[in-house]
């Protein structure tokens, strides 16, 4: 572990996703969904683990998916063994919006 | 009679390059990009090595192009928690034409190379997401999109490493539809704005140099495995991390946390210290080697790029976009060739992978099983750091008690990391062999 980075210091991804653009899409054409209920027998969850950006979290007990934050790098359909994510992508257009890239 | 002689869905380097050769040589392209604008999806570490740009767009192409620096200086890394140990090498004549390689910021070159492919005479939509073929007697004869079907001759597949394309044809089934884990790595990237002065005063360079260092980080607990890259661009540092994702595996270690252990290191914080974050996204790493997909070719349709699996590193440096160019190009003058000969069956698109197999592509690509061996030894990412660790600091530590030969220190650390002599010799012989 890192000198600078406590262990219990957390990452806040919400401010470092401040500096990525974005064009969201309203929340029926989502390009990720999940279901909650096979995540549910999920031994492992690594999609909570993997996503670079936080997309995944346990709300009371109850896997989350939260579509807007994604940068579309498609880590989670690869981890994701039960088959709980639906992946796609967003409609042309929509989604995160590199500047730099 | 077809719309076009080719769609090309994806405008990355492959895609892009691909759309420039058909376009060049006067066969009528469509060049279709999900993101809006171009290259807005578009992200990679940041050096393009190798000349398959300057053979495609001629050798001055980075006087027009939004390039970032050229590379000048290449450093190697093994961190622990607070050591580093470091091989740096630089050499002047790296400064001018021939270019070893060019530091790039993806949501800049490739709109403008984009703008070559209009320029030389193709069709470019933006916006547009393309995710199946159409298909008649077994035969790609275009693109379905909303509903619609756009005709062509052949389609071009480079729509990354997420292919969507490649799911539709049923390329992926056998791992439900997946990259294996095993083929994926994870890329985290920052771009950090630190102003071209700073840049310039921190690394020792100027304008006309640029610095890429990639790094071991030996400090990650447990079995996750990970390298770090540093590039300098113009005003703006890329700094990221590589997860190999199955060494994740178990580890209750999260992600970004990697990257943050990465960025906030000593020998990292001291480059970026007062900078600003000015980006932070993810890509995947298609480090499949030639297994990654069955086929790369077919009636109608080629496939290339980070789709196609052409992606790996050697822990000196990690290569997509110039594989991407290079095979772009080779599929763009195969369907040139199918277009003269009025056939795109699969046995004429074979033509494809007889120019890869002929290239330095598919040569690279056949070494891929050796390398990754080399390359994700979990020794080179734990144990060696250590190692080198303890003995410099052993050397160089002053106490009361009499100095031992380097030799007994050597011995000393082997010993306390539990590590033979053999293992060691084995490991370097590999590395030596498959480097």
């Amino acid at each position: 572990m890192s000198l600078n980075l406590t262990p219990d210091e957390k990452v806040d991804i919400k401010a470092l996703l401040g500096a990525t653009s974005y064009n969201f899409d309203d929340e029926e054409h989502a390009h990720i969904t999940i279901t909650p209920e096979i995540c549910e027998t999920c031994p492992h969850h690594m999609c909570m683990y993997a996503c670079p950006v936080n997309c995944f979290t346990l709300v009371d007990g109850v896997m989350t998916f939260q579509y807007e934050d994604c940068v579309e790098c498609g880590t989670c359909d690869i981890v994701c063994t039960p088959g709980s994510v639906e992946w796609t992508h967003p409609r042309g257009g929509f989604g995160v919006k590199y500047k730099e890239g | 009679m077809d719309e076009f002689d080719a769609i090309v869905v994806g405008a990355g380097m492959g895609g892009n390059a691909a759309a420039y050769r058909l376009a060049e040589k006067g066969a009528s392209v469509l060049l279709v990009d999900r993101g809006k604008p171009i290259g807005s999806k578009n992200l990679s570490g940041g050096v393009i090595w190798g000349h398959e740009l300057d053979k495609l767009l001629g050798s001055d192409w980075y006087k027009e192009a939004p390039v970032e620096r050229p590379v000048t200086r290449k450093g190697v890394n093994m961190l622990t928690e607070d050591s580093e140990f470091s091989i740096g090498f630089e050499r002047e004549s790296w400064r001018s034409p021939p270019y070893k390689g060019w530091i790039v910021l993806r949501a800049k070159t490739d709109p403008w190379f984009a703008s070559k492919v209009e320029e030389a005479g193709g069709m470019v939509v933006e916006g547009v997401n393309v995710e199946s073929l159409a298909w008649e007697d077994g035969q790609v004869v275009g693109v379905e999109q909303a509903g619609e079907t756009i005709r062509s001759n052949a389609v071009i597949i480079a729509d990354g490493a997420n292919s969507r394309l490649s799911i539709d044809m049923g390329l992926r089934e056998d791992t439900g539809d997946q990259i294996p884990p095993h083929a994926g790595a994870l890329g985290i990237k920052q771009i950090i704005d630190l102003g071209e002065d700073r840049i310039n005063e921190r690394f020792n360079i100027d304008n006309g140099a640029g610095v890429a260092h990639e790094y071991v980080c030996g400090w990650t607990e447990g079995e996750v495995m990970a390298g770090g890259f540093l590039y300098t661009n113009k005003d703006t540092i890329s700094l990221g991390i590589v997860i190999k994702i199955d060494s994740l595996w178990n580890q209750e270690k999260v992600s970004h946390r990697i990257m943050e252990e990465f960025r906030t290191h000593p020998s990292i914080a001291k480059y970026i210290e007062g900078g600003k974050l000015a980006e932070y996204g993810a890509h995947l790493i298609p480090e499949g080697g030639l297994d990654y997909v069955p086929r790369r070719y077919g009636p109608g349709w080629c496939m290339v790029g980070d789709a196609a699996g052409f992606c790996f590193s050697n822990g000196m440096v990690i290569q997509g976009m110039n594989y991407a160019v290079g095979s772009g190009v080779r599929a763009a003058e195969t369907v040139l060739e199918a277009k003269q000969a009025g056939d795109f069956s699969a046995k004429k698109m074979s033509s494809y992978k007889r120019a890869l197999q002929n290239s330095y592509i598919w040569k690279d690509f056949e070494r891929f099983s050796d390398m990754e061996e080399v390359v994700w030894n979990p020794r080179f990412h734990k144990t060696y750091p250590q190692l080198v660790e303890g003995i410099f600091t052993e050397m160089f530590t002053q106490d009361e008690t009499p100095k031992e030969k380097t030799r007994d220190v050597v011995k000393e650390q082997m010993k306390r990391l539990g590590i033979s002599p053999f293992t060691i010799g084995k490991d370097a012989f590999t590395a030596g062999k498959n480097l």
